[in-house]
């Protein structure tokens, strides 16, 4: 996995291991890999694969168990506020990109749903 | 965790030259660290001593233990196979590494040398920089210790090589030790390290969580290294 | 921590190989040798055993060199100094292995010797009975023969154990000194602190052997077996003294090459 250096490994760890249970590579109740394996598949130490899951059981996304590992939230309704929450950041980063670009509201929906639009008839 | 390593008022002069001063540092058990430095200021030499092959003033405690002898028990440092005539075949130097210290796991270096690829049946002298390095990589991380020294393990090392020396690493490295990796270059270690120790000016400049760097300065550990280097020039 | 007897099994292993790369020369030297006596015509019984004995003397000499270099050598490389075992134990494991190689060349030399005099033994022996019906008592018997071979084996041991306890405090007194040397023109000051290092060694060692035989010389008159007894006493003493001397050298002082 190719991490941006700037922002914390366990960070990208967490953001990616989330978008992997959006999507569902990851079902509700999987068994995540070992810590070890983790660390290998995404060439980080494991330390910080270590402190991204414990991030992640915190927030109960992921729920170990004693001498069986981790698991996956069989919680629908917490996977479905992730969810809610990675569409709030996405956009959160093009508002605030197109906003210093001085686009106005109205512009920036206007153009959004255009957009949508063009993208969805590209993909028929 | 527990200190896998204490260094208290270390000094070292060689030749007439002051190379470290003052040095203080100490290790957690289960880390991967980066000791990053220029060239020459002094990270194998610190290296060199920990292991106890240098002397300095000042003490040194690995795993509870200062005695040289002792201590050497405790770390693992790269051997660059000098003392082996260039003829000689790589299965002969795992049998002396073997026969010669206790803690080498020889299904664990089998494992390791399939993974890098590395042909025991070959002579010293028919393998290339970087599969010699790889070979001495195998070795260092066969031994079962507290505490591992790889000084540049990287050098003259191809990048598909570096990726599965790293992955060795993560993959070997046994849950209480801490791994000590010296470089000069860091965005190609930088995802892997706990923390970094700095050397400049011939002493210990700084020892950061490296995601704790990204986190407060919202900077690459590499643009955070080279920092030290410019604020240094601001102050001449 | 590693064993006295793993240690000295990579030691002698070592010094085992080499030595027998030696021999193997020394073998072939030989079969050369005597090929050579052959074609120039010159081939007669005698041939092996002078041939034999005059290739021994060298490869004594080369065999002793090969240890010395091996033997130094090891005090100085990562390969052995990282492996985690105690100074003292060190260098005596470093000293019996290079003594042992080179018994061990000595006995085949011995051999190799005993085997090609066998070839023409009856004719030394006629000769050497010759001589005593000439000469009577003034040529010793077989028995003395063989006493002053034994006791000239015993000073050639304690020699040799000199000899490397001396070359290894010059070389880690030398090592441990330069150190202290500036850096500029290291070669050079290098080799005058070898030069300085040897004269003071020599001087300082010739001094305590000196002492050693005049105070052996008060003990009792020269052909006494006590006497000799001292002599060699006191040369294990000198040894003794410059090993305690390397080993904390080694201890606090002397760094290994720096491979990389």
């Amino acid at each position: 996995m190719k991490f941006d250096d700037k922002i914390p490994i366990y960070l990208q760890i967490q953001n990616y291991l989330d978008r992997q249970i959006i999507s569902g590579e990851l079902a509700p109740g999987d068994r995540l890999p070992s810590v070890r394996q983790l660390a290998v598949d995404v060439t980080a130490n494991v330390n910080t694969v270590q402190r991204a899951l414990s991030e992640m059981i915190d927030e109960k996304i992921i729920v170990p168990q004693r001498g069986r590992g981790n698991f996956v939230t069989v919680d629908v309704d917490l996977i479905a506020q992730l969810r809610l929450k990675l569409v709030d950041e996405q956009f959160a980063l093009v508002y605030d990109q197109l906003r210093a670009l001085n686009f106005s509201d109205s512009e920036i929906i206007d153009k959004f749903v255009e957009y949508v639009k063009d993208r969805g008839a590209l993909n028929e | 965790m527990s200190d896998i390593l204490k260094v208290e008022n270390l000094n070292y002069s060689h030749r007439l030259k002051k190379i470290l001063q003052d040095v203080n540092l100490t290790l957690e058990s289960g880390k991967i660290v980066g000791l990053l430095g220029e060239n020459g200021a002094g990270k194998t030499t610190l290296m060199r001593l920990i292991t106890g092959v240098a002397h300095a003033t000042g003490d040194i405690t690995v795993a509870g233990a200062s005695r040289i002898d002792e201590r050497k028990s405790h770390v693992s440092y790269m051997d660059h196979l000098g003392a082996f005539s260039l003829g000689t075949h790589l299965d002969r130097i795992v049998k002396f590494y073997q026969t010669v210290y206790e803690d080498f796991d020889v299904d664990r270096f089998n494992e390791l040398a399939d993974f890098l690829n590395i042909d025991l049946s070959l002579k010293l002298s028919a393998l290339s920089k970087g599969n010699k390095q790889k070979f001495v990589i195998a070795l260092t991380l066969s031994r079962q210790v507290e505490l591992y020294l790889l000084d540049e393990p990287f050098d003259g090392i191809d990048s598909m090589s570096r990726k599965d020396i790293i992955n060795s690493i993560i993959k070997w490295k046994p849950e209480n030790a801490t791994i000590v990796i010296s470089d000069h270059y860091v965005s190609e270690i930088s995802s892997l390290l706990d923390e970094i120790v700095v050397i400049k000016d011939e002493t210990i400049n700084c020892n950061l969580d490296a995601d704790k760097i990204r986190e407060d300065k919202g900077m690459d550990i590499e643009d955070f290294y080279e920092s030290l280097y410019e604020r240094g020039h601001d102050n001449d | 921590m590693t064993s006295f007897k793993d240690f000295f099994k990579i030691l002698m292993g070592q010094k085992f190989r080499q030595m027998n790369f030696v021999l193997l020369i020394n073998i072939i030297a030989i079969a050369v040798s005597v090929l050579w006596t052959l074609i120039n015509g010159d081939f007669n019984n005698n041939t092996f055993f002078q041939v034999a004995l005059s290739w021994s003397f060298i490869v004594m000499l080369w065999a002793f060199l090969r240890i010395t270099v091996t033997h130094e050598s090891i005090y100085t490389r990562d390969s052995y100094r990282l492996v985690p075992i105690s100074d003292t134990k060190f260098y005596c494991i470093n000293l019996l292995t290079s003594f042992i190689a080179m018994a061990y060349v000595a006995v085949v030399e011995f051999v190799i010797g005993a085997a090609t005099a066998a070839i023409n033994w009856q004719e030394y022996v006629d000769s050497f009975n010759m001589m005593r019906m000439m000469y009577g008592t003034r040529v010793p018997d077989a028995g003395m023969i063989v006493e002053s071979l034994l006791s000239m084996a015993l000073v050639m041991m304690v020699v040799t154990i000199l000899a490397w306890t001396t070359v290894s405090l010059i070389h880690l007194l030398t090592r441990a000194g330069s150190n202290f040397m500036p850096y500029r023109r290291s070669r050079i000051i290098n080799f005058v602190l070898y030069v300085v290092v040897i004269y003071i060694v020599l001087r300082v060692v010739g001094f305590m052997m000196n002492l050693v035989m005049n105070s052996t010389d008060m003990f009792g008159n020269s052909s006494d077996v006590w006497h000799f007894v001292l002599y060699i006493v006191g040369f294990l003493v000198v040894s003794a003294i410059e090993a305690v001397l390397s080993v904390y050298l080694m201890n606090r002082w002397v760094e290994t090459v720096s491979e990389s």
